[in-house]
């Protein structure tokens, strides 16, 4: 036989990929006889599997969801920590906003969602969150320059 | 790194998130086993290159690699078959990074401000396995031989693969057929995973 000089570590690598090969075109039946000659359940082996893959999938999605949520914090505070030019009163402050969506309707699917589908219905805590939002977006700069221009 | 464009699976091809889950449950026993197995394989090929990682953190991977995206599940190819190449490709990307980032440590001499010399100790990256490496596996090729003292083909074989030599070649070399080879193989792998059932991790 033909002696090549290799590390150890590479000579086991090439014995356990050739294994690892010989398993993935194993058929079915070697498989399962395999499992059973090692003294295991297939069904319960092969469920256990399943659900290695299963908790890999639930484990992305709940990290997906605490970053969401980690970046919707971070944002709320963010805004709570920062100082917001608004009207000093509540009345003042809604009548602000629905001067806003008067000239802009284009931003009122967006304040008045499927839960406030009427401008009365919002609370003045959500009338100062949302100008607040606009504000973050520029929105509320821009209503200032275009009312300035026109006096 | 950029995938190229060229060789990513279009939209149009690539499974969603929804259709990943529903293969997940839609995998036989055979093939859930199949995966395991191979898994199971490919990190004992790594051997301190897995750096602690088991089957079920490679097989993990896969999947997880596929949900975010990085990978894409090309939906004409079954689920198992797709598996089994991310993990093949992972297991690689694993040992490249393990040996990139494996230091040895060498002495220099320095001279001191007050003009000593001093003998310090640098990492440097390394290009060769250490020495406890090299004995670990050094030790466990042995175990594996002498599991088939009595089984001169497989010794054969494993002589073969040690050298580099491919399936064909050790077929040539040794004057049998495929399937005296594969019969081989299959023997090879159930004394190897009985061996390693019975003592725990390791051979």
């Amino acid at each position: 036989m033909p002696q090549k000089p290799q590390s150890y570590e590479e000579e086991l690598a090439a014995i356990m990929n050739t294994l690892a090969e010989t398993v993935a075109e194993a058929s079915d039946e070697d498989i399962l006889s395999e499992i059973q000659e090692e003294g295991e359940n297939p069904t319960e082996a092969a469920e256990h599997v399943r659900n290695v893959l299963l908790n890999a999938t639930r484990t992305y999605r709940q990290r997906r969801l605490w970053e969401a949520q980690r970046q919707y914090e971070t944002h709320i505070s963010t805004m709570k920590q920062k100082t917001y030019n608004l009207p000093a009163t509540a009345v003042e402050q809604r009548k602000l906003l629905d001067s806003i969506l008067s000239r802009q309707p284009a931003l009122r699917p967006a304040v008045l969602t499927a839960q406030f589908r009427d401008f009365e219905t919002l609370s003045d805590a959500d009338v100062e969150s949302y100008l607040k939002q606009l504000q973050e977006l520029g929105v509320l700069d821009e209503f200032s320059e275009c009312e300035d221009e026109k006096k | 790194m950029e995938k190229k464009l060229s060789r990513r699976v279009p939209d149009e091809k690539a499974a969603s998130q929804d259709e990943i889950q529903a293969a997940i449950n839609s995998l036989t026993s055979a093939e859930l086993l199949r995966l395991k197995g191979f898994a199971h394989f490919k990190i004992r090929g790594l051997r301190q290159a897995s750096q602690g990682r088991d089957w079920e953190d490679l097989l993990q991977e896969a999947c997880t690699a596929t949900l975010s995206g990085d990978r894409r599940w090309n939906k004409s190819v079954s689920f198992e078959r797709y598996l089994i190449d991310a993990m093949r490709s992972i297991s690689y990307a694993w040992r490249k990074k393990f040996e990139r980032d494996e230091v040895s440590f060498v002495p220099e001499m320095r001279q001191t401000a007050g003009g000593e010399e001093q003998s310090i100790l640098l990492s440097i990256p390394s290009t060769v396995p250490g020495v406890e490496r090299v004995s670990i596996s050094k030790q466990e090729l042995e175990s594996i031989e002498q599991l088939f003292n009595k089984d001169p083909l497989v010794l054969e074989i494993i002589g073969g693969l040690r050298s580099e030599m491919t399936g064909p070649e050790i077929q040539e070399a040794l004057g049998i057929t495929q399937t005296d080879y594969e019969t081989a193989l299959r023997r090879m792998r159930r004394t190897i995973q009985a061996a390693a059932s019975k003592n725990g991790s390791g051979i």
